[in-house]
């Protein structure tokens, strides 16, 4: 016995010594920064505010596969490649889409930080009150804005309010969408009151009180056109919805702090320019920040390089060349997206040159035949030459005479152009154009399209509220035309698509409004026309969808690992 | 037998009544081997008679015998019985001959050296006489087959590239199956350190197979040991020993690839007619002439592979030095090594010195050693960019045109960055040659470890080691992309850019070992030790990167003029302290017992789980010492038999996984598909690029704890008819649980993936070594080694009761659909994907207005709304008319089912011969190249395909079972088509040698000379149609053989020399 407790007396002393002693040797902290220790200054919330911010303008979203692979499938744009990609735009995609299973997968990161920030916002409550409000608002208001594009690409989708804690117990179910509605709507009208007003900023890369509600009025029109991806019946709730949409839309008109900036044009040559509202009228509500040249930070995005348009000659790579703007060098652009017939046509029926012109190519850039090639001149399409213009940067415009081009009537998408970055030296790929989120424009139109849900036939409202945008393009207004409500809905879906098109609305409002299938089909008959390019008959492959393209498939990423979801029937 | 017994008993009886009545007489003695070192514990015993004694600790013996003619037997295991006469005039000194010279042989366990017979473990030396003969850069090229249950390989072929040892099965799904090393008693846990190492300095290499011999290593010895001596210093006068060789490299295969007239053939179906006519076609009208098809037979073309594959150089040359005395001995090498790559501007050399000194005073001995290597790799790897497959270098030089356009000189393909006939926004390929000429990538590692230890005998049989070592691990990487390269292209973000690199780790250890060995009455024998190690590595790394360099010229030294870009630095440290002990125990050499425990405290994870806690017990039972087994001596010299179990663990995760971190994120990192991508924190609000903003970097577990791995051993060895005939057989069950996974998490966490204790993994097998001495005479030697090991490798549980895991070995954005599959009940390393079934055929269609309609009731690929004639055609495998990810199974295995070596050594006249065969069998390739180069990838145009491709689907050939030439996403998947048979044998050297004979030597005052001539990797006989059937260019458990743009492998040629002054 005495050995045994002898034994135990040292067995005990070794446990206690290796415990005590050694714990100091084996005691390892990171060199980083821990949370634990974190979010006690105004500036760590701003921090990481601003990480939580980051993710709308990085490559697997409004810098790029976004706007061009996810979103880019509509009636009005095409993929100007006879390689097809896949993906969404293609029409060719599965739940192995590398762009869509990214997306899945940057959206659900910003849920996260997210809800870092929530949970760690009121952590220090020696820092101001009035800033940790305005940081949960925005941090509230992203969590949510996160959510609308999930629910929007893919329906019902998992529901996390809390930041990921633990790696185990992660298998998560779809929440129905309408619960996922009903809590980001509550969550950004309790965020707006703290969110700050638009007159309050100089820049518009951050969520305000009439993004915030502009954002709540496409949230609402889309939640009242979900039923027809559903096959099922309108909701006894949709005309609430409208009612909503208005109300909301209808508080960023009565601000009295936007307006509509002419030309059309200024409004993207702002956004290439790193300009914010430079008329001083406040157009553009909300941007997904991208600055720079990705030379140093990569804060710069793909906008106007993949969508949108620029020199087919790339002079990043010539001394001479790279450091200049405007004509001289245009920056490079691969243009994937060029218009549609049914674009193009829209606006000659309107005769509209403000917009068709802007957001069509009307011209090609002109280059010197003789290597290294700098621009010359602007080559205008017929009947596209502006009166008058004859020279832009000292360099002459000239018009196409070949009438095979001419009757080529499918053109690059040119909404986003190059040649307005004022940043040097200008990267082949990498471009400092903001992408617009949010527009007044938009606002009006949600407010005209509502309202008209609204009533038996067009309000007073809902005639000014087009005719605000169809007079900025210069077109006549409808205002007396005596519309009936089915004609006044069927204007405000082409006035959107004359005013929104390659925006990444297009998409959602067709498929809000039940016609997207039915769309997409009909664009293959103007495939067939003459006026469409022999060269992009390919395009016909990406036109061919089934309402499986309604919603995006749940990636294979997820569903591998995640053993509560399940997929999206026909995916 | 009974009557035998009662005849023993009868006589014995007798004997006792005589010994009482008789006189007696004194004779003493000592008994030694043959250097003259005595022997204790030796069992005499007087013929006939019961009596008998044991020698001392000093061989020293005495006893009385009754009559002057007795016999005397002396009997000792592991030596020739002796029998002799009784010799009471003076001390007889009786000589004992070793019984067996393999038994004998020194075993490097852990802390401690064990005869072989003495092992109850499962632990076995590698052979580096036989190893030494192939002229390779580093000791791990040439352990492939050498060692039943051993597997090694090589990811692909590049120069000093690492080999991936897996020693009886990979234990964990996601971490490092590297085995530990521990050199002259320093654990290292990166593979790479066999690389820093001279062949010609090792003296031995053991490799600790089961638990009861790793267990002493505890936490890191699960996945086995390679303990490493380096030669100490030898008694005598000065001895200068200089090794050189010289050889040559060759690719052994290139693939073919289609020549002009195919290739533009190919092109018809690819590139519309009016196209075809255009300025960008092949069948233009230039200079007035209309080209067709005819016109590219027999035309000046290129062969890029030819291009870019060089006859390569490689050298050795190694001087060493050793002698003493028998207080001060000492040992110093220094050794040069250098190959160049069997691909244009690449290279591995190594600079490599050591010198190590042993003192003995009275009763303290004391080492101390140096060691320093410098090892320069230069040039990109073919093979390593994830994100694009574009981007890795096989794409551009399979995919590179043979030809141009009429209208083009053919030679403004090699002159020009890229080929002006390629859409530069959806097609990177890049000049290969121009490529690879002009990127500057270079590698240096520095590793210098200083180490030694004092040993004190504090009395008879205890023994106090007090060692350390420091080591010094530099790594720096110089990278250039000039205008000319891939990354540096005047149309890249960053024109010319550099980047210098430098990661810096520093390790010490201290380890305290007392150890203690006595005996109860000379038969029972103990020896044990006690120890205590602490461990400490502390890491910094930086990185620096500047763009837009104006002159290129300067190379690095004009970096400083650039644009400064990324700047990084991350540091990181770990330390781990342990306790050990260990008891052996053996009955009169016949019967053993060993016991070890271990306790491991590692700063990796949190407080509670830091402490793991090893176990092992063994046992042996030399039965051939049994006295029933004297009848069958002259047929089984030795048998052992050995049992063992223990626990050994895994804690190779990264430091500091226990903890979530903040980051300020300039930029994303990984492969840009996003999916296991950190987004960074940059939003530029108000242009503002300095807006970075702070975000989670990964998710922590803070329940992390050891994987523990559990291993059965039982094994035999034997040997026949006086030693000729020697064999081992292990059987071996290994359970790995709590395994420690970097598992993929679902997406809607928020995180991609994180470190978890998941499931269990179950490795069985057996492995068979012979040898045999099939002739020997004064003159003529022939000996051969065979060894063949089987693994049963079998998933037994995953995480949260998940069925499978799904894994995507990432090699191009267009295909990150899962690969392979983990799946419970099944071997881990499964291919994935779907059954191919040929290509649609045109009686499968319905034709109406000259479309093609597939008939009702054939099932169509899932997002292939209008399946073609000749599109892949993969099995349904759910009947559910579509095929879609639910038709996915098992397509593959990515592990051997046997693998082994056969080494024939003749000797003969001086001269000496060695002949090793080395194979792996039963495992499968997922040639990913064929996904590229054997589809006509998504109708890309001017993209090169493989000479296999000529017979693919057309209308013409419509009984093809090669999908025809389209952009369909079927195209795009994992299926059989690209699975291949990955079984080998393989002539792996031959070396030829011959030694002059002394008298001739002595004349020129040389003690040793040989000459030699050796080849390596010289025939594959394989079925597998890439570069080579070792690959796996994305080597982990889960994901392996992959072949993408692997480096290819190199046949060598060499001569050399060795001789001793």
């Amino acid at each position: 016995m005495n050995f045994i407790n002898r034994l135990k007396i040292y067995v005990v002393s070794i446990v206690i010594f290796m415990q005590t002693a050694c714990s100091g040797f084996l005691e390892k902290e990171p060199y980083d920064l821990v949370p634990e220790g974190y979010f006690n200054t105004q500036e760590e919330l701003e921090s990481f505010l601003t990480g939580t911010y980051s993710l709308i303008m990085q490559t697997q979203f409004y810098g790029n596969y976004y706007i061009l692979y996810n979103a880019g499938g509509d009636d009005l744009g095409f993929f100007q490649r006879s390689n097809a990609v896949t993906s969404i735009i293609c029409a060719n995609t599965s739940s192995s889409d590398m762009y869509i299973t990214s997306y899945w997968r940057i959206l659900y990161e910003g849920v996260n930080r997210a809800n870092v920030l929530i949970e760690n916002v009121n952590k220090n409550v020696e820092i101001k009150a009035d800033i940790r409000k305005r940081v949960l608002a925005e941090a509230l208001f992203l969590r949510s804005f996160f959510y609308f594009n999930l629910v929007q690409g893919w329906g019902d989708v998992p529901l996390r309010l809390s930041s990921t804690q633990t790696v185990t117990g992660l298998d998560i179910a779809r929440t129905d969408r309408e619960i996922i509605y009903e809590r980001i709507i509550t969550d950004i009208v309790n965020a707006i009151p703290d969110l700050k007003r638009s007159d309050e900023l100089t820049h518009t890369g951050m969520i305000t009180q009439s993004g915030a509600k502009g954002m709540l009025a496409r949230i609402y029109l889309f939640r009242a056109g979900e039923h027809y991806r559903q096959k099922l019946p309108a909701p006894e709730t949709k005309q609430i919805y409208f009612e909503e949409a208005k109300r909301w839309a209808l508080q960023v008109r009565e601000s009295n702090m936007h307006g509509l900036v002419t030309p059309y044009s200024q409004v993207f040559i702002d956004l290439s320019k790193d300009k914010y509202n430079s008329t001083g009228i406040r157009e553009s509500i909300w941007e997904a920040e991208i600055a720079g040249n990705n030379s140093i930070v990569m804060a710069a995005g793909r906008v106007g390089n993949i969508v949108g348009f620029g020199s087919a000659k790339d002079f990043s790579s010539i001394a001479e060349l790279k450091n200049l703007n405007g004509m001289a060098n245009p920056g490079y652009s691969y243009r994937f997206i060029f218009a549609t017939l049914k674009l193009y046509d829209m606006y000659e029926a309107e005769m509209d040159t403000a917009r068709g012109n802007w957001n069509i190519a009307p011209f090609e850039y002109e280059h010197d035949p003789l290597a290294p090639n700098p621009v010359i001149g602007r080559k205008y399409y017929s009947d596209k030459r502006p009166d008058g213009l004859n020279q832009v940067d000292g360099l002459p415009c000239t018009d196409e005479t070949r009438a095979y081009i001419n009757n080529r009537h499918t053109r690059s998408a040119a909404k986003f152009r190059r040649e307005y970055e004022v940043v040097t030296p200008k990267d082949k790929n990498f471009t400092p154009i903001n992408f617009p989120i949010l527009r007044y424009s938009d606002v009006l139109l949600m407010i005209a399209e509502a309202d008209n849900e609204l009533s038996a036939s067009p309000s007073d409202l809902a005639y000014a509220c087009i005719d605000e945008v169809r007079s900025r393009a210069g077109i006549s207004p409808l205002t007396g035309s005596g519309l009936s409500k089915e004609d006044f809905r069927e204007a405000i879906k082409r006035e959107r698509a004359m005013e929104l098109c390659f925006e990444t609305t297009r998409r959602w409002d067709l498929i809000r409004w039940g016609e997207f299938i039915t769309n997409m089909s009909n664009t293959l008959t103007d495939i067939d026309k003459s006026e469409w390019s022999v060269d992009h008959k390919y395009a016909s492959n990406y036109f061919k969808i089934t309402d499986t393209y309604e919603y995006y498939p749940i990636p294979i990423m997820e569903l591998s690992v995640n053993k509560s979801i399940t997929q999206t029937p026909g995916w | 037998m009974k009557l035998a017994q009662m005849k023993l008993f009868i006589t014995t009886v007798f004997l006792l009544i005589t010994v009482v009545v008789m006189s007696q007489i004194n004779v003493r003695g000592v008994v030694t081997d043959a250097k003259g070192e005595p022997l204790p514990g030796v069992n005499i015993q007087i013929k006939g008679a019961k009596s008998g004694t044991i020698t001392d600790l000093n061989g020293k013996f005495g006893l009385k015998v009754d009559k002057v003619n007795d016999l005397l037997i002396f009997s000792f295991l592991g030596y020739q019985t002796k029998e002799l006469k009784i010799d009471q005039s003076k001390p007889m000194v009786v000589i004992l001959q070793e019984e067996s010279l393999s038994l004998n042989e020194v075993m490097v366990v852990g802390y401690q050296d064990v005869k072989k017979r003495d092992l109850t473990g499962s632990v076995a030396k590698a052979n580096i006489d036989d190893m030494i003969k192939a002229p390779v850069a580093s000791f791990d090229q040439a352990l492939a087959g050498r060692i039943a249950g051993v597997n090694v390989s090589s990811s692909e072929g590049t120069p000093g590239g690492t080999m991936n040892i897996v020693i009886r099965g990979n234990n964990s799904l996601t971490q490092e199956n590297s085995p530990l090393y521990v050199i002259d008693g320093f654990p290292i846990e990166d593979p790479s350190i066999a690389s820093t190492i001279n062949s010609n300095d090792i003296e031995s290499i053991d490799l600790l197979k089961d638990a009861s011999a790793t267990a002493i290593y505890g936490a890191r010895g699960a996945n086995g040991v390679v303990i490493i001596s380096t030669k100490k210093g030898k008694v005598g006068a000065p001895v200068l020993g200089y090794n050189a060789d010289f050889g040559i490299q060759r690719v052994t295969r290139k693939i073919p690839m289609m020549d002009a007239y195919e290739f533009v053939r190919l092109q018809e179906e690819i590139i519309t007619p009016a196209d075809m006519a255009s300025v960008w076609g092949y069948y233009q009208t230039y200079n007035e002439k209309k080209y067709t098809r005819e016109d590219y037979r027999n035309i000046e073309q290129f062969d890029w592979q030819d291009m870019i594959f060089q006859d390569a150089m490689q050298q050795s040359h190694n001087i060493s030095l050793t002698g003493g005395t028998n207080d001060i001995r000492y040992n110093g090498s220094l050794s040069y090594y250098d190959q160049d790559g069997v691909v244009i501007n690449s290279n591995f050399n190594r600079l490599h010195g050591r010198f190590g000194i042993t003192i003995q005073h009275k009763k303290m001995r004391v080492y101390l050693a140096t060691n320093y290597s410098k090892s320069i790799y230069s040039g990109n790897s073919p093979s390593q960019s994830s994100y694009s497959g574009m981007n890795n270098l096989f794409y551009s030089v399979w995919g590179y045109r043979p030809v141009t356009t009429p209208n083009l000189d053919i030679y403004s393909l090699v002159e020009n960055n890229t080929d002006d006939g390629v859409d530069p926004s959806v097609d990177y390929r890049f000049n290969p040659i121009m490529s690879l000429n002009n990127e500057f990538n270079e590698k240096h590692n520095t590793y210098a470890g200083y180490n030694g230890f004092l040993e004190y005998e504090i009395q008879k049989g205890l023994k106090l080691k007090i060692s350390g070592g420091y080591t010094s691990d530099i790594r720096n990487a110089e990278i250039l992309n000039n205008s000319k390269t891939r990354g540096g292209m005047p149309t890249s973000t960053w024109k010319t850019n550099a980047t210098f690199s430098n990661s810096d780790r520093k390790t010490w250890l201290n380890e305290n070992i007392l150890t203690y060995q006595t005996n109860i009455q000379k038969k029972h024998f103990f020896n044990g030790l006690l120890g205590m190690t602490m461990q400490e590595s502390i890491s910094k790394f930086y990185s620096m990167r500047t763009i837009l360099i104006p002159n290129e010229s300067l190379g690095m030294a004009g970096m400083g003029q650039g644009t400064p870009s990324t700047i990084n630095s991350t540091f990181s440290d770990w330390s781990m302290i342990s306790f050990l002990g260990r008891i052996n125990y053996n009955y009169k050499s016949k019967y053993y017992l060993t016991g070890s425990f271990r306790a491991d405290g590692s700063s990796k994870f949190s407080y509670q789980n830091r402490f793991g806690y090893f176990p092992s017990f063994s046992s042996a039972w030399n039965f051939t010492q049994e006295k029933f087994m004297r009848p069958v001596k002259h047929v089984l010299t030795t048998g052992k038999l050995r049992l063992s179990w223990g626990v050994t663990g895994n804690n190779r995760v990264g430091e500091y996984d226990t903890y979530s971190r903040i980051i300020i994120q300039q930029v994303a990192w990984g492969t840009g598909t996003g999916i296991y991508d950190v987004f960074h924190g940059v939003y530029p609000v108000n242009n503002s690029l300095s807006n970075i903003g702070s975000i989670i970097s990964g998710l922590p577990n803070k329940d992390l704890k050891w994987e523990t791995t559990a291993q059965t051993n039982a094994g035999a060895d034997l040997t026949f008819f006086d030693d000729k005939i020697s064999i081992t057989v292990d059987w071996y069950n290994k359970i790995t649980s709590d395994l420690l996974l970097r598992a993929s998490l679902p997406l809607s966490s928020g995180f991609a993936s994180a470190m978890k204790n998941i499931g269990k993994v179950q490795n069985n097998g057996l492995e068979f070594t012979i040898n045999t001495v099939n002739y020997q005479d004064n003159k003529f030697k022939w000996t051969t080694n065979f060894n063949i090991a089987f693994n049963k490798n079998k998933v037994l549980e995953l995480s949260e009761n998940q069925q499978s895991l799904l894994t995507n070995a990432p090699f191009d954005q267009n295909f990150i659909s899962p690969n392979y599959i983990a799946k419970v009940g099944y071997p881990i390393g499964m291919m994935y994907g779907y059954i191919y079934e040929g290509t649609y055929k045109l009686d499968e269609f319905n034709v109406s207005n000259s479309s093609h309609i597939l008939k009702p009731g054939i099932p169509r690929y899932v997002s292939e709304a209008n399946t073609k004639p000749g599109y892949p055609k993969y099995k349904d495998i759910n009947n559910d008319g579509i095929v879609d990810t639910r038709d996915q199974t098992f397509i593959g295995r990515g592990d051997p089912i046997h693998f082994g070596g056969l080494t024939n050594n003749i000797e003969y006249a001086g001269f000496d011969l060695s002949v090793f065969f080395q194979w792996s069998y039963g495992s499968n390739i997922l040639n990913a190249n064929r996904l590229i180069f054997e589809s006509g990838f998504s109708r890309r145009s001017h993209l090169n395909q493989y000479a296999s491709y000529i017979d693919r689907w057309t209308f013409e050939n419509a009984d093809s079972d090669m999908p025809r030439v389209s952009s369909s996403p079927s195209n795009n998947v994992f299926s059989t088509r690209i699975v291949e048979d990955g079984s080998y044998l393989r002539l792996k050297t031959i070396a030829l040698g011959y030694t002059f004979n002394n008298k001739l030597l002595n004349k020129i005052k040389l003690s040793k000379a040989r000459v030699f001539v050796s080849g390596q990797n010289l025939h594959t006989w394989t079925k597998y149609s890439g570069f080579d059937p070792e690959v796996s260019v994305r080597n982990s458990a889960l994901t392996p053989g992959l072949d993408f743009s692997a480096y290819p492998r190199a046949f060598s040629l060499n001569a050399g020399l060795n001789v001793t002054f």
